[in-house]
């Protein structure tokens, strides 16, 4: 991978091969998931040599023979979900935009945007209701 | 504990990448281990 690509590889939409079909969503969802799921992600490449990533997820502590039972404290989905909170999204990237809104919409709550610090402030200042903001 | 649909997705997805990038074939390795992250292990960088 060239430095360029190293640096945007987990960014979405960032893709090196646009004309085969790639949507530069795949290494994303792979950074996504590993955050959510508690661990990180590490990245090492030379260029022309190869890459390796590492994926490094939260262990479970053996109960007994039969299987494995989390750790105390496992993160609980459920408790992620909105009630219709209002979230304001901050974003100059139009697909990041669209795509974060999605998201948090699935997840449950009201969303409102913004395509830079300046607007959102504005609906703030306007008196926007808002609980949360991504920035 | 961690999605299994998850997890298969993002392996493909690692395996799909690096199928369109050794066009011309090439080595494909997965492997996993158990690892404590401790001042040691993170001095290996």
């Amino acid at each position: 991978m060239s430095l360029e690509a190293r640096r945007r590889a987990f960014e979405p939409f960032f893709t090196t091969k646009p004309d085969s079909g790639g949507t530069g969503l795949g290494l994303e969802m792979v950074y996504g998931f590993v955050r959510q799921s508690g661990g990180h992600v590490t990245l090492y490449s030379e260029l022309g040599h190869g890459t390796s990533f590492g994926l490094y997820l939260p262990a479970v502590r053996q109960a007994n023979n039969m299987g494995f039972i989390a750790l105390e404290h496992p993160k609980d989905p459920i408790s992620l979900l909105g009630r219709g909170e209002a979230i304001l999204i901050a974003e100059d990237n139009v697909r990041v935009r669209k795509l974060s809104i999605e998201r948090i919409h699935d997840l449950g709550f009201e969303t409102l945007e913004a395509d830079s610090d300046d607007q959102a402030y504005q609906l703030l200042k306007d008196g926007a209701k808002v609980d949360a903001g991504v920035f | 504990m961690i999605d299994a649909v998850q997890l298969q997705s993002t392996l493909i997805n690692l395996a799909l990448n690096a199928r369109d990038v050794m066009g011309e074939g090439g080595e494909l390795l997965f492997s996993i281990a158990n690892v404590s992250i401790n001042d040691s292990y993170m001095a290996q960088g």
